[in-house]
């Protein structure tokens, strides 16, 4: 009954399709990498300003759209879940005042160690909860994989934090995965070839710009953007390289979700309510959804605003709380398993 | 078995840019480069020093915690800034970290030969055959020097060619933001030390 947005807006519901979301994908990815590389600080302020709110709104639809109308049996995971999202943004937010005060104990790399090993440890948790759900698996490596990962974190605190700058884009990719699992298998193979353009970009970009001068600008947003690359960490490669590294994943991701995961995963248009299971309990709950779906859009618009009233504050702040939308990615991919 | 062999064919691509990987070696210093270059001279100044952009040598630090340097601050060189602020300052190393590594590695080793001797069947032979193996290359790598450098490449041998000495002293080294051009800002006494010409080479 329900059709695909997809096919709303005139996507062959063939095989060809598959093709097609594949050339997308390149497209963006190809197009994201020549302006990375080309010009990575102007590029990464627009792409943030532009897409940062709707990739935001795009994905808490799309996670609604699959989200149970009850909890049944898996209170326990979503609470966990929840704990951990909110928790941990919270704990993030509050690093940086802390450090500012300067009756501060604890020294960063220790606060970081301490949020990376908690971070570790929540999905290490999640993840051995859902082995225990149907479909099961042996989630037994859990905890010896997690244990690996906490010695790492303890020998260096900020490359695991770096690691997370670089891996988080990967996950829409991830997820767009689990959609066509779902959704559309036969376009995986497709799509699985097409995914080869974004290591084949990284080491173009690598080829191309790893001994390249350091990048101009040496304002407070242009140094902001080069330390949230990791340049102060990864100090062998030019930062150049790392801006237009991380510019080119964070636009990828916005691609998969502000045009890829739209158009094939919301199985009606944004605004039909009707594939919402929450939404269809009907009475306050869907008034609930309409409402947040609406308060989304108000967000949209007032990171836009801020954005032009003051960029590099917004930028800053907008950093910390979309940690949120990190962490929320996770168990909702493991239920996607 | 098509990925196991997408792996290792991924491992040889990676091999091929050795150049590039140089694992834990510090990277070599950058090439010389042409940059613009002004002598001034400051009557009043207490020392000469010599003022870098930043930008022409891009020193990397640590951030300091939050978005922008604190109020008054605005106005100060980066290097002055994150000094003062105590947060481009590396911390010694917390001997406890290392500790809280240990104690997770002994763990993971733990728990992951309890998993595998759990799971059983011949699956359970095989990883527990991998576990001894990396068990194996780590107690090696405790003895075997795998950051060593590369064999250096001999020197060619250049005569000492001595320059007449214009002037020979201390200056203080400012890194500032924005700017394209390296100053060298002379106080009187280097400034009248010039003047007077330079000095013959003394040889060695």
């Amino acid at each position: 009954m329900s059709s695909s947005f997809g096919e709303a807006v005139g996507l062959p519901a063939k095989r060809d399709s598959g093709a097609l979301l594949a050339v997308s994908l390149v497209v963006i990815a190809v197009a994201s990498a020549l302006l990375a590389g080309w010009m990575p600080i102007v590029f990464s302020i627009a792409t943030v300003f532009l897409f940062a709110g709707p990739h935001n709104w795009c994905e808490a639809r799309y996670i609604l759209g699959r989200l149970p109308a009850r909890a049944g049996k898996l209170w326990g995971f979503f609470t966990l879940s929840f704990v951990g999202i909110v928790g941990l943004t919270a704990a993030f937010a509050y690093i940086p005042s802390y450090l500012q005060n300067t009756s501060e104990v604890l020294e960063a790399d220790t606060l970081y160690g301490v949020w990376n090993s908690a971070f570790v440890i929540w999905i290490a948790t999640l993840i051995w909860m859902r082995s225990r759900t149907n479909p099961r698996f042996d989630g037994g490596w859990v905890w010896p994989v997690a244990f690996l990962l906490l010695a790492g974190i303890w020998l260096h605190p900020f490359a695991f934090s770096i690691a997370i700058v670089y891996l988080h884009p990967l996950m829409a990719l991830w997820l767009l995965d689990r959609e066509l699992c779902r959704s559309h298998p036969d376009w995986r193979p497709t799509y699985h070839a097409g995914l080869l353009v974004v290591p084949l970009l990284l080491l173009v970009l690598f080829w191309r710009l790893h001994d390249a001068p350091s990048l101009p600008g040496d304002d407070p947003l242009s140094l902001a953007i080069q330390q949230h690359a990791g340049d102060w960490l990864l100090t062998s490669v030019s930062n150049h390289f790392l801006v237009a590294a991380h510019t080119f994943l964070e636009t990828v991701h916005y691609g998969v979700w502000v045009i890829l995961i739209p158009l094939i995963g919301y199985r009606s248009k944004p605004w039909e309510l009707n594939t919402i299971p929450s939404a269809r309990r009907g009475g306050a709950w869907r008034t609930g959804v309409l409402l947040l779906l609406l308060f989304g859009l108000l967000v949209v618009a007032v990171l836009w605003a801020c954005f032009l009233m003051d960029y590099g504050t917004t930028r800053y702040i907008y950093f910390v709380v979309a940690l949120l939308h990190v962490l929320a990615e996770i168990p909702f991919l493991l239920r996607m398993i | 078995m098509r990925y196991s062999f997408l792996a290792v064919l991924a491992l040889f691509g990676w091999s091929l840019v050795p150049t590039a990987a140089r694992a834990d070696l510090a990277p070599p210093p950058p090439p010389a480069k042409e940059v613009k270059f002004v002598v001034e001279l400051d009557e009043k100044a207490k020392g000469s020093k010599l003022i870098v952009p930043q930008t022409l040598v891009n020193p990397r630090f640590r951030p300091g915690p939050g978005a922008a340097p604190k109020a008054g601050k605005e106005g100060l060189a980066v290097l002055e800034y994150e000094v003062v602020d105590d947060a481009a300052v590396e911390p010694a190393r917390n001997r406890n970290h290392l500790l809280m590594a240990g104690v997770a590695f002994t763990l993971a080793l733990g728990l992951g030969g309890i998993w595998i001797v759990r799971r059983g069947g011949r699956s359970a032979a095989r990883g527990l055959a991998l576990l001894v193996a990396a068990g194996g290359v780590l107690a090696a790598s405790t003895v075997v020097w795998a950051n060593a450098g590369p064999p250096r490449k001999p020197e060619e041998k250049k005569e000492a060619i001595l320059l007449p000495v214009t002037f020979d002293g201390k200056l203080t080294l400012e890194m500032v933001r924005g700017g394209d051009t390296i100053k060298l800002v002379l106080d009187q006494e280097a400034y009248d030390a010039i003047k007077k010409g330079p000095k013959k080479p003394e040889g060695k």
